[in-house]
């Protein structure tokens, strides 16, 4: 072969590697592009590590030796979460660089315990080494996750880029997996380890090359966490977390019967596959998916599809029915994925911040360690462990499906009537967290609607209206004075409801003049008010409750003894009982009774 | 701290006492040609402790270390792990062998029965007797062929 044609031949060689690591926009998206070859040299290093199990002490003790151990660093999985999972979004927005730090961080980390391990894959040491790969993973994935939606240029592309990244990563795994194997039958596991770090490695020098995301401004923290603490995110997070404590759970409880049954280890291997290709699937799945039916119904589907084919498995505890099991919850996972993002996506359009991201995240990751800490500590038998499940997946199944179609009820009912409301309510929740301008504007949004939906012929109107324009005006005027900009601020709220109140809720009593009783946390808190905020400003009667929840709905909080609502903090005491017992925020629609 | 220590210690040397038994047994054990073959592909040797406690898991890990690169190690907790239930005779999976190995006396001399299984109709057990020579155990005689009674079928 001559020079030039070998040239030719390893250019071509090297040019899918080139392009990978390539700082074009692979994904349509410039910065998220840079984490696609990080993400590859991680899914890649993953897949090693996996193998060279095969080749450890875990498939040689007994698992009932192996449990206590296994359960001890299991717990100690959780304090990494507790910990340090809480400072990794902070520590992204705050710290210049902080993003790649924390990625680096778990992937030399995971580079160097890889070394670590690979020469004590036959002692005692594995457990710890392996749970601090696991614990690594854990930060990784949190802080992956979390950058994912901060580096994305446009945020129409979160689920399109996030399909993309896992499915390159389930591609870049599926490729080692074979070399993996290659080199644990010529090398040995320790080898098939050192293979891994060098990935590991790989990929952490990799992240250098992440841009730095634009941080959102401190004034944006108001309505982020407004959004991101919304029914519809919190719904989210509770399926998928849902979702990742049946795989944390199937990962150790089925790992553990198919060692009771004296399963080979291609078993093993076998059942780990079909949950990636489910996972690649997926992907495919999700976007087909979406055109038909909303997120939350995707994650309703997500949670049915693992619950009813646990059904079969925990009935006919078989190699196919736990291989066709996996398939699933890796499909289910992979689709309540994308409709998380999209939930995110839609519902928290202002959500920029790694901190914001962190916090879910962990709360998702920490549900997949207490599923795993179940299914050690309860030594299910097969079938009983999977019938357990199968009964809690389709139970919170229905219970979703239910709420879903009970708020759809309630939103045909109400319809777009309670719109003006809804959005007066919004600038009233909008503006006791701080964010007066969107607050003013959505004033004015919701006095023309009002307005527009109403029948009654009303002079006084459009002089109202004409008013609380040039009063949304002066508040997102940065040049007027503050003080001046949250008088307006009021004032065009008060106007708004007003208008409302008139053409929409005739009669009812305006939330503005509930929370000015409030004791805390509504527009007009009296200044020094008590603490408890016992007795202050008592109406003589609760009145009745007026408020439903609906997901489709605004924001307050509801108390739960007398049922009213109103606008403010965690753990606010309830403005009209004087009780500690808001159940958070709830999106809710106003209906009359 | 010091009785923790103290403890410690005890259960170290209790877990050495036992490794260094069961690492002579099953020596000998392997030492019998119709036991383990050498080789990549031999089969795992499926160890079952005869006793209530089990084997700890630092004594499996000596094991499983003193014969690495000789014969595969396989601790179960349940004969299911280690038996095709499935076929009439119940053989050991792979053709391979389950080893049972009872608790250690802590009369003296010191013994230790040992059974070894391949199916429902091949069993055999014996009594190792052990004695401790200049600070390490060893075999103070061949083990004595006695009736199976960990490895039989329920009755």
């Amino acid at each position: 072969m001559s020079d030039d044609a070998a040239g030719h031949d390893l250019r071509r060689v090297r040019f899918p590697l080139r392009r990978l690591v390539a700082s074009g926009p692979a994904l349509g998206d410039t910065n998220a592009s840079r984490l696609l070859p990080v993400l590859v040299f991680h899914s890649a290093g993953e897949t090693l590590f996996a193998i060279s199990l095969a080749g450890s002490l875990f498939f040689n003790v007994s698992l009932d030796a192996a449990r206590p151990r296994i359960l001890l660093y299991l717990a100690l999985t959780m304090a990494p979460f507790v910990v340090l999972a809480p400072l990794v979004g902070p520590f992204i927005d705050r710290v210049r660089g902080g993003h790649r730090v924390v990625l680096m961080t778990a992937l030399g980390g995971r580079a160097l315990v890889a070394v670590l391990l690979a020469s004590q894959l036959r002692s005692l040491l594995l457990y710890p080494f392996a749970f601090a790969i696991l614990v690594l993973a854990k930060i990784y994935s949190v802080s992956r996750n979390s950058l994912v939606p901060v580096l994305v240029d446009e945020r129409d592309h979160l689920v399109v880029v996030n399909s993309r990244l896992a499915r390159d990563g389930t591609i870049a795994g599926a490729v080692t997996s074979p070399i993996g194997v290659l080199i644990l039958n010529t090398g040995g596991a320790d080898w098939v380890l050192r293979t891994g770090a060098v990935l590991y490695l790989i990929g952490t020098l990799l992240a250098l090359r992440i841009p730095q995301p634009q941080v959102a401004s401190t004034a944006g923290s108001v309505v982020e966490s407004t959004e991101l603490t919304g029914p519809g995110v919190r719904t989210a997070v509770a399926g998928m977390a849902t979702l990742r404590c049946a795989a944390g759970f199937v990962f150790f409880h089925v790992g553990c019967v198919l060692m009771q049954e004296g399963e080979p280890l291609w078993v093993f291997g076998l059942v780990a596959g079909a949950g990636a290709v489910g996972g690649f699937v997926g992907t495919f799945v999700a976007p087909w998916l979406r055109r038909r039916v909303d997120e939350q119904m995707m994650l309703t589907m997500a949670l049915a599809l693992p619950g009813a084919l646990a059904v079969v498995a925990a009935l006919r505890f078989h190699r196919i029915s736990i291989v066709a099991f996996a398939l699933a919850l890796g499909l289910a996972g992979s689709v309540a994925r994308r409709a998380f993002d999209g939930v995110v996506q839609t519902e928290a359009p202002h959500a920029r911040r790694g901190k914001a991201y962190a916090g879910l995240e962990t709360r998702i990751e920490i549900g997949w360690v207490i599923g795993a800490l179940l299914a050690v500590v309860s030594r299910a038998p097969d079938g009983a462990g999977l019938a357990v499940l199968a009964v809690w997946l389709l139970s919170i199944t229905g219970d979703r499906w239910w709420s879903a179609r009970a708020a759809a009820r309630l939103d045909a009912e109400v319809g777009a009537r309670t719109l003006p409301i809804r959005l007066i309510e919004t600038a009233e929740s909008l503006a006791a967290r701080g964010d007066r301008q969107q607050a003013a504007v959505l004033a004015v949004a919701a006095a023309e609607t009002a307005r527009e939906q109403s029948d009654i012929d009303d002079g006084d109107a459009e002089e109202i209206i004409d008013r609380l324009r040039a009063r949304g005006h002066a508040v997102v005027d940065d040049t007027e004075p503050a003080d001046d900009r949250a008088d307006d601020t009021v004032q065009a709220l008060s106007d708004a409801r007003e208008l409302v109140d008139r053409y929409i809720a005739p009669g009812r009593e305006a939330p503005v003049a509930r929370s000015a009783r409030g004791p805390t946390g509504g527009l007009h808190n009296p200044p020094g008010c008590p603490a408890d905020g016992k007795g202050v400003n008592l109406p003589a009667a609760a009145p009745a409750p007026v408020l439903e929840p609906s997901p489709s709905g605004l924001l307050a909080r509801a108390c739960r003894s007398c049922e009213v609502t109103w606008f403010g903090e965690d753990g606010d005491f309830c403005w009209c009982c004087g009780e500690v017992g808001s159940t958070g925020p709830l999106r809710i629609v106003v209906v009359r009774r | 701290m010091r009785v923790l220590a103290g403890c410690a210690g005890e259960v170290a040397a209790q877990d050495d006492r036992e490794s260094d038994f069961y690492a002579e047994a099953l020596a000998w054990l392997v030492a019998r040609p119709d036991v383990a073959d050498e080789g990549i592909d031999s089969p795992p040797l499926y160890i079952e402790h005869l006793g209530p406690d089990g084997i700890s898991l630092d004594v499996q890990v000596d094991l499983i270390d003193h014969f690495d690169g000789l014969v595969e190690l396989r601790f179960v907790d349940a004969r299911a792990e280690a038996v095709d239930e499935s076929l009439v005779e119940m053989p050991v999976r792979d053709d391979s062998v389950l080893v049972g190995l009872g608790p250690i006396s802590d009369d003296q001399p010191t013994e230790l029965r040992a059974e070894l299984y391949r199916d429902l109709d091949d069993v055999t057990a014996y009594r190792f007797t052990m004695r401790r020579s200049d600070g390490e155990w060893t075999l103070a005689e061949a083990p004595e062929v006695v009736d199976p009674e960990g490895l039989v079928a329920d009755p």
